[in-house]
């Protein structure tokens, strides 16, 4: 079935959404789950609550400025934000262990201006101040998190400079119905992230909804033991990226209009590392019952950020990653291509001749695409930038056979320079439709493409990953 | 069960003492019965340093502790105990003077140890239980009267090292403590070239503390450590002795050694480049692999060869708009082609490198990190 139709749209996403609003994210648990989120994450409860009380950002931000950094502050404290907007200028940074900054009701969808929306009650962080160099104010990000066991719920933050929701180098980690968003027309200008745990253990971003990031919507890096569930990412360059993490869960998240859906990278000098600091390979990666529609929107990346290659109109897009599997998803209306599981050498063919990266693993391998729906993807694929056209090249490469763009494309170099065929456990696996066709680039040698279209390749199966989100 | 507070009314009663700013240690634990029963309330004991209060207490005031002999607004003389010292290189803190002292408990020793190596850790060096570190802050304003500002503690309890901001009043008589720092404080001033720069300077919170001061999991020193330590000229900038370095205090490998009577060329294998210590003094607190910006992969401590975990043909990793739009962290021999020169130069929240503490460009730091990629050999990187 294809969401053509815009009112459909936008009310479909806002049952999604209301759901969000209504289960505080416990429902997804019941399914999926057996215990709450807080039942092992905050020993069993939540601490006292602070209500804070102001009228205006000033006073908001000096209040918490207290809050957040004082010493006695109960653990698994409930800090409580009011209602209304508020304009800040510094980010509000979180180093107390336990807490659980809380605000009232949701963010509600501004994506749609012909659906009348009412009001809810909501907690809106605006931070358009940090923009102006002369309100002063400190940091990019509009919440940084620092400590364990830290949860974000019901807040909308919007316009930071710099990332929305930042967590570094921290264990279980709860946001959840929060928004995060850059208001106005999409541009260069918007910050990276809008989700942005890295170097994180148990994470779990529930029915979130974030606009307008120039890098990724939800973005989870270098981290281990990831639930990415329920959440609405629209207009932003990627919607979803994992990269270089391991044991990583993407379900039942709708990623409509961005340049890309959902992403899975492997980077190279993340996964090298130093003598000093081990590398991180990504592996063990789930993506399903994703709706991953119409992500055609330009790319609007810095340049030489890595989403900066991804071409517009791509569904999902593998690289360089190893142990990913794509099932039950609807992949509708991508107009470059629904699924591309490619290596780093697409984006650099010299990667492992540059300093110290000699040993990086570029090319994907036990990746397994299997029972997904597909619609109208690759009808008209795009460049990713005006130096930049990948899926334009790949597209007429086919053409000049007398094909279309392929809905799955692979590129293939990994096994065209690998001394001898993958082995089962490491081959890409491909179990669709008989509609479904899939593109083999470099068939045969990593120099020149040899276009191979509906390759047989790809047809073999993997066992489903086990991706364990109960902790 | 919910304790439903106002902060509001809670923040009127800061000062008598709200329940998250009563502090004053009341529920740390005071197991060690033979520590004399610590209090804020100093003053009739002027004359000595407080270190019960110091080792157990958060005290409201900075002259609760007496480690000031003098505060009377223009100068801070330290109480005989603190030793004065100054580094080779420094954090750049929009032009702000910076006062160090080091306060240590009698008949204690620092402990260099030169076999670790020189990761941002703590084993490193080990300063003795009790230790306090100071910084102080003022600015030369434009009467010519300096302002001084807020002084931080940095002390080593039992449990570790904990950072604590005092923010100074008007008069430059008290300075109070503040968790949460204080934002936005309009200063004009007179910089060392002479220039007059008005800024909005924060007072950090004690969150901030942990952004550059926590290393993995633990709350350190930055500025004194070991190789900052070994790196240091014998001689003040205004040419008296570095006392902290011709004081007895430091054993080297289980050894006494006195710094000063040792050139710095043979007790440190710090680069002889300047622009890689500035780099290593002013980012290598967050980029190292246990500090905030690990995740980033650049790791600018001086000690790293010249490869890519320092920069070179590295592209970025979650920068954002801080590319600039630009390929490589160190573009060798391209100083404006490279990210690392641009955010130095940038001065918008977005880009600006460091994120925090600094709102002027540091024209110095800019020139000697510019001379040194410029001087690099282009052929270093693979280009495609």
């Amino acid at each position: 079935m294809r969401y053509s139709n815009k009112i459909r749209i936008s009310l479909t996403l806002l049952l999604l959404w209301s759901g969000g609003l209504v289960s505080c994210g416990a429902d997804s648990d019941k399914n999926h789950s057996p215990t709450s989120h807080f039942q092992k994450s905050n020993s069993g409860k939540l601490g006292p609550t602070i209500n804070v009380i102001a009228d205006n950002g000033n006073e908001l931000e000096s209040q918490l400025r207290e809050i957040m950094n004082s010493p006695n502050l109960p653990e698994n404290v409930v800090v409580q934000l009011p209602a209304g907007e508020f304009k800040l200028t510094e980010s509000i940074k979180i180093h107390k262990p336990g807490v659980h900054l809380k605000g009232v009701g949701k963010g509600l969808l501004t994506i749609d201006d012909e659906l009348d929306i009412p009001e809810a009650p909501a907690t809106v962080l605006d931070f358009s101040l940090q923009h102006d160099l002369a309100a002063g104010g400190s940091g990019a990000e509009g919440i940084l998190i620092m400590a364990d066991d830290v949860v974000i719920e019901g807040v909308a933050v919007l316009n930071t400079v710099g990332d929305g929701i930042k967590a570094g180098g921290v264990k279980n980690l709860v946001i959840k119905n929060t928004r995060v968003e850059w208001t106005g027309p999409i541009k260069e200008s918007n910050g990276g992230y809008g989700l942005y745990p890295v170097n994180a253990d148990q994470v779990k971003l529930l029915n979130c909804f974030v606009r307008g990031a120039s890098d990724a919507g939800i973005y989870v890096g270098q981290s281990n033991n990831i639930l990415v569930e329920g959440n609405l990412v629209v207009e932003n360059v990627a919607g979803i990226e994992i990269e270089n993490s391991t044991n990583a869960w993407v379900r039942n998240n709708v990623a409509r209009q961005n340049t890309g859906g959902i992403l899975v990278f492997d980077m190279p000098n993340i996964q090298v590392g130093t003598p000093d600091d081990p590398g991180i390979q990504g592996r063990n990666v789930k993506v399903t019952q994703n709706k991953i529609i119409e992500n055609n929107t330009r790319n609007f990346a810095a340049p030489y950020n890595i989403v900066a290659i991804t071409p517009p109109g791509t569904g999902v897009l593998i690289m360089a990653n190893d142990e990913v599997e794509v099932s039950g998803n609807s992949i509708e209306g991508n107009k470059s291509m629904a699924v591309a599981i490619v290596s780093y050498y697409m984006v650099d063919p010299t990667v492992n001749d540059q300093l110290g990266l000699s040993t990086y693993d570029a090319v994907p391998e036990s990746i397994y695409v299997h029972d997904n729906t597909y619609l109208d993807n690759g009808l008209e694929p795009q460049p990713s930038s005006s130096t930049e056209d990948i899926a334009e090249q790949v597209s007429e490469l086919f053409n000049e056979l007398g094909y279309k763009m392929p809905t799955i494309l692979y590129d293939g170099i990994g096994e065209s320079i690998a001394a001898e065929p993958f082995s089962p456990e490491r081959r890409i696996c491909v179990q669709e439709g008989p509609e479904v066709v899939v593109g083999e680039l470099y068939s045969e040698s990593p120099v020149t493409p040899m276009p191979v279209y509906d390759s047989k390749r790809l047809d073999c199966q993997h066992a489903p990953l086990t991706v364990d989100v109960n902790w | 069960m919910s304790l439903i507070l106002n902060i509001r009314y809670c923040l009127l009663l800061v000062s008598a003492g709200c329940f998250f700013l009563s502090g004053c240690g009341a529920d740390d634990d005071s197991s060690a019965i033979d520590i004399v029963k610590a209090s804020c309330n100093w003053a009739a004991q002027s004359e000595k340093i407080n270190w019960p209060a110091l080792l157990e207490l958060d005290c409201p005031k900075l002259s609760d502790y007496g480690l000031f002999s003098k505060m009377d607004g223009k100068t801070l003389s330290a109480h005989s105990k603190g030793i004065k010292y100054e580094l080779k290189e420094a954090l750049f803190t929009d032009h702000a003077i910076k006062d160090r002292f080091i306060f240590l408990p009698e008949d204690s020793q620092v402990e260099l140890d030169s076999s670790v190596p020189l990761l941002m850790s703590e084993l490193g060096v080990q300063y003795p239980i009790g230790t306090v570190i100071t910084k102080t802050f003022s600015f030369n304003q434009v009467d010519g009267v300096q302002r001084i500002i807020e002084t931080r503690l940095l002390i080593r309890r039992k449990d570790g090292w904990v950072g604590r901001p005092y923010v100074w009043n008007d008069e430059g008589s008290e300075a109070e403590l503040k968790y949460g720092g204080r934002a936005n404080i309009d200063i004009t001033f007179v910089t060392p070239d002479n220039n007059i720069e008005t800024i909005k300077y924060d007072v950090p919170q004690s969150s901030e503390c942990q952004q550059c001061h926590k290393q993995d999991d633990r709350l350190m020193p930055i500025g004194p450590s070991r190789l900052r330590l070994l790196s240091t000229e014998p001689k003040l900038s205004d040419g008296a002795i570095n006392p902290l370095l011709s004081k007895s205090i430091f054993r080297l490998n289980g050894n006494k050694v006195n710094l000063a009577s040792v050139p710095v060329s043979e007790r440190s294998d710090d680069p002889s480049i300047e622009a890689r210590l500035y780099l290593d003094v002013n980012c290598a607190h967050c980029h190292n692999p246990s500090g905030f910006a690990k995740n980033t992969k650049l790791f600018l401590e001086s000690w790293r060869p010249l490869n890519m975990a320092i920069g070179l043909c590295k592209t970025p990793i979650a920068a954002g708009v801080g590319t600039g739009g630009l390929k490589w962290v160190v573009d060798p021999g391209k100083p404006e082609a490279s990210i690392l020169w641009y955010r130095m130069n940038a001065t918008s929240n977005a880009t600006k490198m460091p994120e925090i503490g600094r709102t002027l460009v540091h024209e110095r730091g800019v020139e000697l990190v510019y001379d040194w990629i410029a001087s690099l050999d282009s052929g270093l990187c693979v280009k495609n």
